[in-house]
């Protein structure tokens, strides 16, 4: 379904919208998934992805619950199914 | 004592016979254990490990650091510091507010309670004094309305850190508040109290900064600390940071996300209503108000209003709790958590341990292990059943020994998702293996404080580990366990270290106190004060096979996304940890002793 999830300060960035489709194919990289959100919801530009292209530091981006650095990062290969959820810099206690 | 910071003065207080001592720190336990915690650990440590916890021997130690009720930033925090009716462990408890620099700034590092008074009372504190005064008329009251009759009696400048009703009937896991709202939650610091007869400690201060050694390094070191705090790129960035913005709860839905967050006492690592309990929601619908505590930018306190059959009025909606009374119990009403989060601190009880206990009972009931029926997310009956706790009263007075007393009561101890007496907090080590090692081998039985590995598994701080590796993860929560409890000792807020690494804490106690001090030795010191913690856990009884989790963590696997497959492998962690503390089985040794100038 290509589905991409915000949370935290990142909604109010993308117009307060919890949950973005994106509609991507097999094979689609988290990076092109990201940069497609980007352009559609373009006050998220800078929170998630720098000038370089690369995350933000303390940004996680997760596909099916697992954090792309420990995955093959913004390269990470994505099934039609597959969910990314998407949290700015989040710690507690 | 020539360090700066500090009153250098700490009160005795024998509330059998009602005399109060005044004394000097020494110099040299200041210097080898700071203040806070580690001092706090010390006194208890010399009262002796083999004390009843709820007999008249053990001593109740209210703390300050050097840093507390100075311009240091996030310094407002108190340590209670005791042996646990709960645990039988050494404990040490802390709570925000302005009580702790209050304290300082009425001339204390530390009061120390022991005895049991004859009858009712509190302490009153004042320009260097403590008196002991009548609280017949207190007793039985609950924390609410102990503190606005004492606020009303002291009137402005002073702060109230009260018991409620289960402190007084001994619930093991009976708390502190502070301030109506801010609890020193863990361990039964309320029970101690309660058997001692102490109903309250009344702090009445003026702002009275204490002035750093070097006033030019403080500067400096002050604005440095600062500014990583505000470094809108942080979690701690007032306004625009994630902690700020949400609170502790801003946690809830990536712990789901990953498969990290118990639900149902934990059979399960996923709660699918996670989103109407999580910090966003919250924000959207009760939030009323974002307090602080002293010198604090952040102002993560969450303060909610509810209307309704829940209605009511409290802060702080926080994760913990939030997690405990509602996934935990497999409840998505927060409408009712925030009322239930209340009760805890009217009666003065531990949020976590209290969700606890009600989702090991809500489990005991699915399974028919007890007669009464207590469903899963049945929200009257987690209202009905806090009281019967807070008053142990029916079935309430087996729950009120917590969640391990009360599962092996209840015909299974395997229900209990608890180490050494304390229930386990708001991550799932199948999801976080670093919480795994963390709760197996605290000091204080099961917490995510005194090792917080999310730091570096899900925020990458120091550096970012894989939550699902467990390499690595012995050294990380040592590294992490001695840089907490120094700063526990100064006493700053955890959340602190979201931002502030060792050598920002060194420059700022520098500073203040004159102590030359790098970020290694305060490293050096937190490996310390966490050994004494130890050494005296094994001499009141804790050995070989002391550190360890619930079966169901290591043998039940996840079924959620993210952590799908996964149990925790505690025991290699454990080996690696061991290794990297110099540790015999979970005993210190004597040379290890020796090393830190223990003894």
């Amino acid at each position: 379904m290509g589905v991409i999830r915000l949370y935290a300060t990142l909604r109010a960035r993308a117009d307060g919208e919890r949950a973005v489709e994106i509609g991507w194919r097999a094979g689609t990289t988290v990076g092109d998934a990201v940069r497609a959100l980007i352009a559609r919801k373009p006050g998220l530009e800078g929170h998630i992805l720098d000038t370089r292209g690369c995350v933000v530091p303390y940004v996680s981006v997760f596909v099916e619950g697992r954090d792309i650095r420990h995955l093959a990062g913004l390269d990470t290969v994505l099934s039609a199914a597959d969910e990314i959820a998407i949290f700015p810099p989040v710690a507690g206690g | 004592m020539d360090l700066g910071g500090y009153a250098d003065n700490v009160a005795r207080i024998d509330l059998a016979s009602g005399r109060v001592a005044y004394e000097h720190i020494d110099e040299s336990d200041a210097r080898k254990y700071v203040g806070g915690r580690g001092l706090g650990v010390k006194f208890v440590f010399d009262n002796g490990p083999t004390v009843d916890p709820l007999g008249p021997d053990n001593l109740l130690c209210f703390m300050n650091g050097p840093l507390t009720g100075t311009d240091v930033t996030m310094s407002g925090r108190m340590a209670i510091v005791t042996k646990s009716p709960l645990t039988g462990t050494v404990t040490d408890s802390h709570h925000g507010g302005w009580s702790a620099a209050r304290l300082r700034w009425a001339g204390f590092d530390a009061l120390l309670f022991r005895g049991r008074a004859a009858k009712p009372v509190y302490a009153f504190v004042e320009n260097g004094k403590v008196e002991l005064r009548d609280a017949s008329d207190l007793w039985g009251k609950g924390v609410h309305e102990t503190v606005k009759t004492l606020l009303k009696r002291y009137g402005d400048d002073t702060s109230v850190i009260a018991i409620g009703p289960a402190g007084e009937r001994l619930v093991r896991y009976a708390s502190f508040i502070n301030e109506n709202d801010r609890a020193s939650g863990r361990g039964g610091t309320g029970a101690v109290a309660g058997s001692k007869q102490l109903k309250a400690i009344v702090i009445r201060a003026k702002k009275a900064i204490p002035k750093a050694k070097d006033k030019d390094a403080f500067k400096a070191a002050h604005q440095r600390a600062l500014a990583v705090i505000m470094d809108e790129s942080t979690v701690t960035s007032p306004r625009k940071g994630g902690l700020s913005v949400y609170g502790t709860n801003v946690l809830m839905n990536v712990t789901n996300a990953i498969g990290a967050l118990g639900a149902k006492n934990s059979q399960q690592t996923t709660f699918a209503a996670a989103e109407e309990i999580a910090g966003e929601k919250i924000k959207e619908t009760i939030l009323v108000h974002d307090p602080t505590c002293h010198a604090c930018p952040v102002a993560c306190k969450k303060e909610v209003e509810t209307h309704g059959k829940y209605a009511v009025h409290m802060e702080s909606f926080e994760y913990e709790p939030a997690w405990a009374l509602g996934a935990n119990c497999g409840n998505a009403n927060r409408e009712s958590i925030a009322y239930i989060i209340d009760l805890c601190n009217d009666y003065g009880m531990d949020a976590i341990e209290l969700g606890q206990v009600l989702g090991m009972s809500m489990e005991a009931s699915e399974k028919e292990l007890i007669k009464e029926r207590i469903e899963w997310g049945d929200t009257d009956r987690m209202v009905e059943l806090t009281h019967l706790i807070g008053r142990r009263e029916g079935i309430g007075d087996t729950m009120a020994e917590g969640t391990q007393r009360a599962a092996e009561r209840f015909g299974d101890g395997n229900l209990a998702m608890a180490v050494k007496g304390q229930s386990t907090p708001a991550y799932d080590p199948r999801g976080l293996k670093g919480m795994g090692i963390a709760y197996a081998t605290s000091n204080r039985g099961a917490c995510h404080l005194r090792a917080y590995t999310p730091a570096s598994e899900l925020l990458g701080v120091p550096e970012k580990t894989d939550p699902l590796a467990w390499e690595g993860k012995g050294r990380l929560t040592k590294l992490l366990q001695d840089l907490h409890a120094v700063s526990d000792s100064f006493d700053l807020c955890k959340f602190s270290a979201f931002a502030e690494g060792p050598e920002e804490y060194a420059a700022q106690y520098s500073a203040v106190t004159g102590v030359r001090a790098t970020g290694d030795d305060l490293l050096r010191i937190g490996e310390r004060i966490y050994n004494l913690e130890r050494h005296y856990n094994n001499l009141a009884g804790f050995r070989e096979g002391s550190d360890y989790l619930p079966k169901r963590f290591l043998e039940e696997p996840s079924t959620a996304k993210g952590s799908e497959g996964h149990v925790c492998e505690l025991d290699l962690m454990l080996r690696e940890y061991y290794e990297a503390r110099g540790w015999e089985s979970g005993v210190v040794p004597d040379r290890k002793l020796k090393e830190l100038q223990i003894v």
